[in-house]
């Protein structure tokens, strides 16, 4: 039977006075049909677990719930506890974070499993049977039934909890982190086991953290952060294409065998207990978001269709977003350039996002850099044009868009004059933008903390020569940083550097990306590095792109020969 | 297991051995002469010959070992000495007494506890609620107020205000009454003495399980039986107080010894002519035999109580692994 | 979690009431000599005189005024639980503390007392000391914390030994200090609320020990007691006189009890956050 969340809204009374409120939920609408399974994935503190208990109406009694549950189309928010314990474990039953007692210490395995057949009216021989018939299903071995519950594992344990609440065969099941606390093994067993019974024909509300488990089982996904839905998409888009900057932000996060990036939390802190309802005047997400405009602080944003990865008419969910979600910040259609008659580029198209960082892989002369300068606008395309958020990059004044978009370039002793000192180094694109003032200064030193380095008098008047390639390094993308552009070009900009200081120059560079959400092009000649930094990889071969997939994909299922080949050279190989 | 056991039993008799070791002890620790001071209250004319005979009596001229020697084994005889005082074999007297006070105290154990738990196990589970808070400040009151003080109350209100009970004895002398009258006669005579002993054990009880409920109450296990649907009686008792009896099992031990004192006072004040009354003649008696005799009796049995507490915690509790 | 104790306590009714009760007693009985308004151990007026004026509760059957006995049994009473209590108290600190830093043998043998002593009925032996020897107040007052002092020892060994293990404590030590400072910085504060509460029982207990035994004969009949008072006055219960009489020593023995009760009950909630009456429950 089907379960459905129609404008659920749940709060804490805090304190005594009936206003000191803390939103748990906020209108929140999920619908799921039978044989269908959709998981909702959150936080500590997003409110999944309300969400749980709300289902079976089991909140403490200081949670003020309004809106609608229905259980097989009966709204259960009006029922009395005894109505209830009809319901309970009949249609509807939970499987409870395997955490502490969470099962009776008394009481053998097998008598909490038979229990709700028994107050059903079974005769005890025939649900000891039965359930003797469930614990073998879920691969309990003959003997450990009689045991008690803390003589057994934590996955036999989390086995018998998926078992009592199988037993009666209900038509919804609510699971709350399942497998948290499980080895491989019984994670892949208990896929099986709840893809078995979405297949008989359940409803299945999976609640977890853990990304990759969520296209395991799930056809469907919800994001929830803190009381509110942010994102409604297909499970498998979810690692790959998630469209809400939030979604990505725990994508990222999320540590996954294939990708190789660095993991990098969501930035800014979470809201309040307080802030989190509907009164609020914002988007809820607003103050973390590294793409918010205006309206995003004004207005609640309303759900909105979103594109997904599978073809026009498909439904591909839902995004909370002003914006529509991650907005795409650059757009290459069919470029192409050649010098002479030497074709650089031909009909090359991709694409970069908000705060997405794209590494641009290929050999020497594969175009790569002469694409990264196209984007930048210091180079004109023969063919073909480049959309800087919805505008023709050669339809923007020259010097505006320098301002956003910074460089770094490979060679810092280069890129930097000799005759600068760090001050004047750093201060340059100010000048040049008639930026420079009082204030600067101080810009200045804030800059130079960033990358973490001193900024002390005697620092900021030292000359190049002086300072180490990696410190200068760091000079050079505090210059490209200062005026807080959109989009920083890499351009191979650690090859020049020694390893050691080629990793910490790398993890400055993604600190900075989080922190601020700009976007970035890191355009090398090294696979290796570039899995490291980037969400996405695009390979260039002969003016080509060959590949373009996140980059845990590209590592992964290489589909062209000569991406294969820059890995399997890479990894040591001919 | 058999290793478990065997520490346990040793354990146990070291205890015991130790305790009558003490009780020999202590008589003849006393200041100044043991002989005077057993019959420095009576009226008898204590010359030398007196005084040499009474020695030899009591065994006191024997070397201390042989005298703890002689004691052991006439405990081992079942003979726990001779009160001159009564004129009778200890044994024989306590023996008369023991009953009744089995009768009392069992009887009150078992009644306070099943009330302490009830009402616990119900006030814990509205807790906050009028019922809860009513019933806590009863209890408490009622706590404060000693069974010495009860049992006064209820001699002076419903023994000599209303004359609904008898204020002394077990029986009703010379009554000569057989089967349902006998009975009836001594429930009679029971029912104040019990209430009283019963009503002042009940608040410790009740306490003490609703403090465990309380706990219990917050644990997952809880929500998950609620969860089930289980009917919300059997969440309470079979599910958390099942849970929540475990601190009260452990401290059944020191409950006995509790009720053992509040019987003493309950059977002093209506002449219940259990242990307690016995041991008050025994004290206005200075009849030390009688009272060496009555402490290892009760020592024996509250011991013996300890160990079959003991064996049983293992059912009780199937998480406890060995309890020494 | 951090727990402030005095500020909870005073948000507490129950502990509240308990308090201002003790406080009450406790001052009535200090004062007692000076508001006695007879002495106690004097004739005074002509025997079983019913209350008046001059005698608020009338006399005893000796002619001493009964109030004036009421408030000295209060003091001997308040006193006697007091003692007792501190020194019990601080035998079960002393040893369950030693024990727990010690180890060893000398742990075995203190725990092996404790649980002996644990198994009797406390009454039992004080009885026997107190019909053998006939004592003194004060070897009673030994004697009944040489009796009570178990439950707090075993308190304070289980506290210490986790405390022991704590890493605050390690970190500490591998700073240098020295255990006397260990002892007092982090040991001690732990211990206050066991003391405390441990304190109380005893206190309860031994006033009802007290009345008890002089109810039962077995104290120095020339101190004056509540229990010896309760115990005349049940003689003479064929006459009238037992709501004078009789019931004063009864209701105020009670009172004493019961504000004894009252605070232990508070101090238990205050110091077991989990107990607290205003938490949320998941039910």
């Amino acid at each position: 039977m089907p379960l459905q969340f129609k404008n659920l809204n749940v709060q804490y009374r805090v304190s005594g006075s009936p206003d000191d409120r803390a939103t748990a939920l906020d209108n929140i609408s999920i619908k799921i049909n039978e044989g269908e399974c959709v998981s909702v994935v959150g936080e500590s503190g997003s409110g999944k677990s309300t969400l749980a208990l709300a289902s079976m109406k089991l909140l403490a009694p200081s949670a003020v719930m309004t809106g609608q549950v229905l259980v097989g189309g009966t709204d259960i928010s009006s029922l009395s506890d005894s109505e209830m314990e009809t319901i309970r474990w009949n249609d509807i039953a939970i499987v409870f974070q395997n955490y502490g007692d969470v099962l009776n210490p008394v009481h053998r395995i097998i008598d909490q499993i038979a229990e709700p057949l028994i107050k059903n009216g079974e005769s005890r021989s025939s649900a000891l049977d039965r359930s003797r018939r469930m614990l073998d299903y879920l691969k309990i071995k003959e003997g450990r039934d009689v045991l008690y519950p803390h003589q057994i594992s934590a996955g036999e344990r989390q086995r018998v909890l998926m078992a009592m609440a199988l037993i009666t065969d209900p038509g919804i099941l609510v699971l709350d982190e399942p497998v948290a606390s499980v080895d491989a093994i019984t994670k892949s067993h208990l896929a099986k086991v709840i893809n078995e019974q979405v297949d008989a024909g359940k409803a299945v509300l999976l609640i977890t953290h853990d990304l990759s488990f969520v296209p395991l089982c799930s056809c469907r996904c919800e994001v929830l952060y803190f009381g509110s839905i942010l994102e409604s998409l297909p499970s498998h888009e979810l690692l790959d294409a998630p469209r809400h900057p939030y979604t990505r932000a725990l994508v990222r996060s999320f540590p996954m065998m294939e990708r190789a990036k660095d993991l990098a939390g969501v930035r800014g802190v979470p809201p309040s207990m307080f802030s989190r309802s509907s009164e609020r005047s914002c988007c809820i997400f607003q103050p973390r978001c590294t793409q918010s405009l205006g309206d995003c602080s004004q207005k609640v944003p309303q759900a909105v269709p979103r594109e997904g990865a599978g073809s026009a008419g498909d439904d591909c969910g839902y995004v909370v977003c002003h914006r529509g979600g991650i907005a795409t910040m650059i757009s290459v259609k069919d470029v192409s350039k050649s010098y002479k008659d030497l074709l650089v580029l031909s009909d090359v198209s991709l694409t970069l996002d908000e705060g997405e960082i794209l590494a641009l892989v290929g050999e020497t002369g594969s175009g790569k850099t002469t694409l990264a300068y196209t984007i930048a606008g210091t180079i004109k395309p023969d063919a073909g044009e480049i959309l800087f958020r919805g505008r023709s990059v050669l339809d923007i004044d020259r010097k505006e868009f320098a301002k956003t978009v910074g460089i770094v370039y490979q060679s810092p002793r280069d890129s930097i004059s000799h005759r600068f000192t760090v001050f004047e180094a750093i201060a340059e694109p100010l000048q040049i933008h008639k930026e420079f003032d009082d204030k600067s200064h101080g810009r200045i030193k804030d800059a130079l903390r960033e990358v973490q380095l001193p900024d002390d008098e005697y620092f900021l008047q030292k000359y190049p020569h002086e300072l180490s390639g990696g410190e200068l390094q760091r000079v050079a993308i505090a210059r490209a940083l200062i005026l807080a552009p959109d989009l920083l070009i890499a351009d191979e900009s650690t090859s020049f550097l020694d390893p050691s200081v080629q990793a910490k120059v790398l993890r400055l560079l993604l600190d900075l990306q989080n922190e601020r959400g700009i976007s970035m092009l890191f355009v090398t000649h090294d696979i290796g590095v570039a899995r490291k930094v980037s969400d996405r990889i695009a390979v260039l071969h002969g003016g080509d792109i060959v590949e373009n997939a996140p980059s845990h994909r590209v590592i992964a299922n290489p589909e062209h020969p000569y991406t294969k080949q820059l890995i399997g050279v890479a990894k040591g190989g001919s | 297991m058999r290793n478990r056991a065997v520490k346990m039993v040793a354990a146990y008799l070291l205890t015991i051995l130790f305790l009558l070791f003490l009780n020999f002890l202590l008589p003849r620790l006393l200041p100044g002469d043991a002989i005077i001071a057993m019959y420095s209250g009576h009226e008898m004319a204590m010359t030398e010959e007196v005084y040499e005979e009474l020695v030899r009596m009591h065994g006191l001229d024997l070397p201390l070992h042989e005298q703890f020697l002689t004691y052991i084994t006439q405990l081992a005889h079942g003979d726990l000495g001779y009160s001159y005082i009564s004129n009778a074999p200890t044994a024989e007297l306590i023996m008369g007494a023991l009953p009744w006070t089995l009768l009392l105290v069992g009887t009150s154990f078992i009644l306070s506890a099943i009330a302490g738990i009830v009402l616990g196990v119900e006030s814990s589970w509205r807790r906050g609620g009028r019922f809860d808070r009513s019933l806590l400040t009863f209890m408490l009151l009622l706590d404060g107020i000693p069974s010495l003080a009860l049992g006064i109350m209820a001699l002076m209100i419903f023994c000599l205000h209303f004359g609904w009970f008898p204020s002394t004895g077990a029986m009703t002398p010379y009554s000569g009454a057989e089967g349902i009258g006998h009975i009836k006669d001594v429930l009679w005579h029971l029912v104040l003495p019990l209430a009283t002993l019963t009503l002042s054990m009940i608040p410790g009880d009740y306490l003490l399980i609703r403090n465990s409920m309380m706990l219990t109450i917050r644990e997952p296990y809880v929500l998950t039986a609620r969860a089930k649907g289980i009917k919300k009686r059997r969440i309470k008792y079979l599910h958390a107080a099942r849970n929540a009896i475990l601190p009260f099992s452990t401290r059944i031990g020191i409950r006995i010894a509790y009720i053992i004192t509040g019987a003493l006072f309950i059977e002093k004040i209506f002449a219940y002519p259990g242990l307690g009354c016995l041991t008050y003649s025994a004290i206005s008696n200075r009849d030390l035999p009688l009272m060496q005799g009555i402490l290892t009796v009760s020592v024996l049995i509250v011991l013996l109580i300890n160990i079959v507490v003991d064996m049983m915690y293992k059912k009780i509790d199937p998480r406890v692994e060995n309890a020494y | 979690m951090h727990i402030k104790p005095f500020k909870d306590f005073k948000n507490d009714k129950i502990g509240v009431t308990g308090l201002v009760l003790i406080l009450l007693l406790i001052t009535t009985a200090i004062l007692a000599p000076v508001i006695a308004p007879y002495d106690p151990w004097d004739y005074s007026a002509p025997a079983f005189q019913p209350p008046s004026g001059e005698h608020p509760l009338g006399t005893n059957d000796i002619g001493y005024d009964i109030y004036s006995e009421l408030l000295w049994s209060l003091r001997t009473s308040i006193l006697f639980g007091i003692a007792v209590a501190a020194i019990a108290c601080t035998i079960g600190l002393v040893l369950g503390v030693s024990a727990a830093l010690i180890g060893g043998m000398y742990d075995m043998i203190v725990m092996r007392i404790a649980d002996a002593l644990l198994a009797i009925p406390t009454i039992m032996i004080l009885i026997l000391i107190a019909a053998y020897f006939k004592p003194s107040t004060i070897v009673l007052v030994i004697a009944l914390s040489l009796v009570l002092w178990q439950t707090t020892a075993r308190g304070v060994r289980a506290q210490t030994l986790s405390l022991k293990t704590k890493l605050y404590v390690k970190a500490a030590n591998n700073m240098g200090a020295p255990t006397s400072y260990t002892m007092h910085r982090h040991i001690m504060p732990e211990l206050f609320p066991l003391y405390a509460m441990g304190f109380v029982t005893k206190a309860r207990t031994a006033v009802f020990m007290e009345a008890g035994l002089s109810f039962l004969g077995i104290f120095d009949p020339t101190t004056k007691s509540l229990g010896i008072m309760m115990s005349y006055a049940m003689r003479y219960l064929y006459l009238d006189v037992w709501w004078n009489w009789l019931l004063p020593p009864v209701i105020a023995l009670s009172l004493l009890i019961i504000s004894l009760g009252f605070i232990s009950y508070a101090i238990e909630e205050i110091f077991d956050p989990r107990l607290r009456r205003n938490n949320a429950t998941p039910i």
